[in-house]
């Protein structure tokens, strides 16, 4: 695990440290739940 | 009689295999890749990554092939009308059906190739199983992210009026 937090685990956005949300698992479930949201607005204002 | 098999035992099959696998994927998500965490402090992985990890992965990969060919089989002369948005009528099917086969993808070309060094399934130097272990990493938490949205529609394609209005 430490190996793979320590490769590329952080990117800078105009000078803020930013982490990827699927480092963590919260982050990860977070996203997937965003993404449906997302999507099905999408689906939903496709078929009116 | 045909009905029965392609539309009855098919999705049957469809699911089941689709519990294996995305139960496999949150197992390697939720357990193991914690687990492995604490195991690496006092040195007790090796079982895990010998005897748990190889057998975990030889039914998730091969699980994921079932569910979807299983899938495309439900889909049948649909398959185009779903995958192509042709159809109203199968656009939330479409959109888990493309969910679905970007995560077989990333099963299949990022997670399995990556894990085979990972385990020593076939030879990595130390750099390249430290990419690897990144790359595999993402892909499996990728797909677990892109499991939420293609199970809410594979739920929701065979009710899109309760769903969609």
């Amino acid at each position: 695990m430490a190996a793979v937090q320590s490769v590329e685990t952080r990117f800078h956005l105009e000078g803020i440290r930013m982490k990827n949300p699927l480092d963590s698992l919260w982050g990860t479930v977070i996203s997937g739940l965003v993404l449906t949201l997302i999507l099905y607005n999408v689906v939903k204002y496709a078929l009116q | 009689m045909m009905d029965f098999i392609l539309l009855g035992i098919g999705r049957w099959v469809h699911i089941a295999a689709g519990v294996m696998w995305i139960g496999l994927l949150y197992y390697f998500n939720f357990v193991q890749v914690p687990a492995l965490a604490d195991a690496g402090k006092d040195g007790t992985g090796a079982g895990i990554t010998k005897h748990v990890a190889p057998r975990a992965l030889f039914w998730f990969r091969w699980a994921a092939v079932v569910t979807w060919l299983a899938g495309a089989l439900l889909l049948g002369h649909n398959f185009f009308k779903a995958f192509l948005f042709l159809d109203r009528a199968f656009y939330a099917i479409g959109l888990g059906a493309w969910l679905g086969t970007i995560m077989i993808f990333n099963v299949w070309v990022l997670i399995w190739p990556n894990q085979k060094k990972i385990l020593g399934i076939v030879s990595a130097t130390d750099e390249e199983k430290g990419k690897a272990r990144r790359v595999a990493f993402l892909a499996s938490r990728t797909n677990t992210m892109l499991s939420i949205p293609m199970l809410f529609f594979m739920a929701a394609a065979g009710h899109q009026g309760i769903f969609f209005g």
